[in-house]
């Protein structure tokens, strides 16, 4: 069985600093792993690198059997990601936003709508701008879910919620000790 | 059907409020300069025809191109690049064209006004073989401008497009550009207006101009990279 996320040796440099040293990694369905990095942003570019949003410097990132760097709408499609920052915006826009994503994705807005309205219950006790986020990654049938500066005890939350899915969450060192990225490794990263 | 479906759906998120308030402006500006050039011939056409490629310029750079949520979908550059390409050259199009509607719409009302009709301008044709001098009507001078100006100043938008993602030097070096395109467009259209096969070609220019710039703007889109400052 194909792994749904194969990082390997991928690493970041910008302006000749090297923001994200190397790592590797495979993920199957229902596996967890998470990636700490000294900085948040670090830890969005790792996310994001994992998610196909952002290219790595050097290595390959495979989603699935699709290779971010040559066709990364494809790899796109099967990862739901969720931003450090919550959904901004009222209930409206927020209905704006899935009807945009029915459209873009090309899924039918009802089916959409019926599985952010799930998310969005299942997670109720979490602020409404941070569920609203993890609803919209969430609402597409997805095989990946990546974290962005993944927020406490939001992993096994979303593990009760897509256990066939695997997830991979990056947080910082440096972040609130009020918020400890509390996630299991699942598996090792190197 | 879904590359076009997904193309409309960015277009359409764009126009967002401010997009909008932008697009009304310019239209208002346009049809204010439109009616004025009505009473005194160049008094607005030589304002709009300063004015149409720097707001067509600034039309490209007022796309959210930096949002994250364009990055997380899956699509490829060249579909967001003709997403915003839609976006920005709608609001370029706005001031030459509401300057047209406005303009021809207050000569029909003026229809006697003699000061418009007497200006007595004529040009003589570039290809002096053919016969008698060509006399253009002020009418179709202003249309013709104006025509003119609109694809100026969407090219001047496209090419604007590229600056979005650019930072300090090489963004401003892009928007001195992208006034440039507009105006070269706009010259080589003028230059061959009284040669319908070469102002095919002067037009045919332009488009291609144009699509350099989304093509080249669709490129920068798929290799660039939402990093975190």
């Amino acid at each position: 069985m194909t792994p749904i996320l194969r990082v390997s040796d991928a690493h970041f440099v910008r302006d000749g600093v090297e923001l994200i040293a190397p790592f590797s990694l495979t993920l199957e369905d229902g596996q967890r792993a998470a990636l700490t990095q000294p900085t948040p942003n670090a830890a969005k570019i790792a996310a994001r690198i994992a998610a196909a949003i952002v290219k790595p410097t050097c290595g390959s990132v495979f989603i699935s059997d699709f290779d971010t760097r040559l066709q990364p709408p494809q790899a796109k499609r099967l990862v739901g990601f969720v931003p450090a920052d919550g959904f901004e915006g009222s209930t409206r826009t927020f209905a704006r936003e899935l009807k945009f994503r029915a459209q873009v994705w090309n899924l039918e807005l009802a089916t959409l709508e019926r599985s952010a309205a799930d998310v969005l219950a299942a997670l109720e006790d979490l602020k409404l701008e941070y569920a609203r986020t993890v609803a919209l990654a969430l609402a597409p049938d997805v095989h990946l879910i990546v974290l962005e500066c993944a927020r406490y005890g939001v992993v096994e939350r979303i593990a009760t919620l897509r256990p066939n899915a695997a997830i991979f969450a990056s947080s910082a060192t440096n972040a609130p000790t009020t918020h400890p990225p509390v996630i299991e490794f699942a598996v090792t990263v190197t | 059907m879904n590359a076009l479906r997904a193309t409309f759906a960015i277009a359409r998120r764009e126009m967002r409020p401010y997009w909008l308030y932008s697009v009304g402006a310019r239209i208002l500006l346009g049809a204010a300069l439109g009616t004025l050039d009505t009473f005194r011939f160049g008094q607005g056409l030589i304002v709009m025809m300063i004015l149409a490629v720097p707001l067509g310029v600034v039309a490209g750079l007022e796309p959210r191109i930096r949002d994250l949520t364009y990055f997380i979908a899956p699509l490829y550059g060249r579909q967001l690049a003709r997403a915003y390409a839609v976006t920005a050259a709608t609001a370029a199009f706005a001031l030459p064209c509401a300057f047209l509607v406005a303009n021809i719409l207050s000569v029909r009302v003026l229809a006697d006004s003699a000061i418009y009709h007497d200006i007595g301008f004529s040009w003589t044709s570039i290809d002096q073989s053919r016969g008698a001098p060509l006399q253009v009507p002020t009418e179709w001078l202003v249309a013709g401008v104006a025509l003119a100006m609109t694809v100026a100043s969407v090219i001047a938008s496209l090419v604007g497009l590229s600056a979005t993602l650019r930072r300090g030097l090489a963004r401003t070096a892009y928007v001195a550009l992208a006034c440039l395109s507009g105006y070269f467009s706009f010259l080589i259209i003028a230059a061959t207006a009284f040669d319908v096969p070469f102002l095919l070609g002067a037009f045919a220019a332009a488009l291609l101009l144009g699509f350099l710039a989304l093509r080249a703007f669709g490129e920068t889109l798929a290799r660039y990279d939402p990093v975190p400052y």
